[in-house]
């Protein structure tokens, strides 16, 4: 797999994202900000006394995850497009820490972080609607 | 400085947090997520793509900070007094994250930052108070 073929990815994944309702995204992002900073307040720590990356490494994807969810709620809060800069930023975010053996496997996990934080953006959105009657 | 005078330090911080609103402290520990969320972003990246740990040792302070608000948010809601099995957590979390001849300076900027955090709840809530 090509860095085209992230490129390409990443432009159809933030097109879909930007289809939805701010709201959806600012939950969905604040959903992955606090799975994130859990798990990185026990990797960090680990990660530096035993000066190892695998845990850093084998989360990132719910980062990378993060990292969209944050340019799509900026960019639909702008009413703007995102930028074709930005949008290389992201494909070197995701092509210069997993290998082309790894793009694939990569995408899927970055997908399905994406699908389950909305998933629960959404339902939390139900939940505090039938809470607030 | 020693591990027991690090536990004081904890102890004291707690104390300190615990006299607060649990407004003011939820505020403080949203806040303390995002920053700590922002720098993790990048800085993780930076470590990963040059495979080098400098660009994370500053987060060890962040992630603290953050767990400090968690725990004396939650604290504030169920009414209880912070409890030495959770000071030894963080304690253990500090020795790892920290050397000992880096102690004394790493627990006086995480008392700042607590302190930011803090101040930055009130200019906050404020804010949604003059609205």
């Amino acid at each position: 797999m090509e860095v085209e073929d992230v490129r390409k990815w990443l432009e159809d994944l933030l097109r879909n994202l930007m289809g939805y309702d701010t709201h959806v995204l600012y939950e969905a992002r604040l959903h992955l900000v606090g799975v994130v900073a859990d798990l990185y307040t026990h990797h960090i720590p680990l990660a530096i006394k035993y000066k190892d990356m695998t845990l850093l490494k084998a989360h990132y994807e719910l980062l990378f995850a993060s990292y969209l969810f944050d340019q799509a709620y900026t960019y639909k809060t702008l009413k703007k497009e995102i930028p074709k800069d930005v949008i290389g930023l992201l494909v070197e975010y995701f092509t210069s820490v997993y290998s082309p053996k790894e793009y694939q496997d990569k995408m899927i996990k970055v997908g399905n972080e994406i699908e389950n934080a909305l998933k629960e953006a959404i339902e939390y959105i139900a939940w505090k609607k039938q809470f607030k009657g | 400085m020693r591990i027991e005078e690090v536990k004081e330090e904890f102890k004291w911080i707690f104390d300190k947090l615990l006299k607060y609103d649990y407004t003011v402290l939820r505020k403080a520990h949203y806040s303390a997520l995002m920053s700590l969320e922002t720098s993790c972003s990048f800085r993780v990246f930076l470590a990963l793509k040059h495979k080098s740990l400098l660009f994370i040792e500053e987060l060890a302070r962040d992630t603290l900070v953050a767990m400090i608000f968690f725990e004396a948010t939650w604290r504030n809601v169920w009414k209880k007094e912070i409890d030495e099995d959770t000071i030894n957590r963080l304690v253990e979390k500090f020795t790892i994250a920290f050397k000992p001849t880096e102690y004394k300076d790493a627990i006086e900027e995480i008392k700042r930052e607590v302190d930011r955090e803090i101040i930055s709840a009130f200019q906050d809530i404020m804010r949604e108070e003059a609205k």
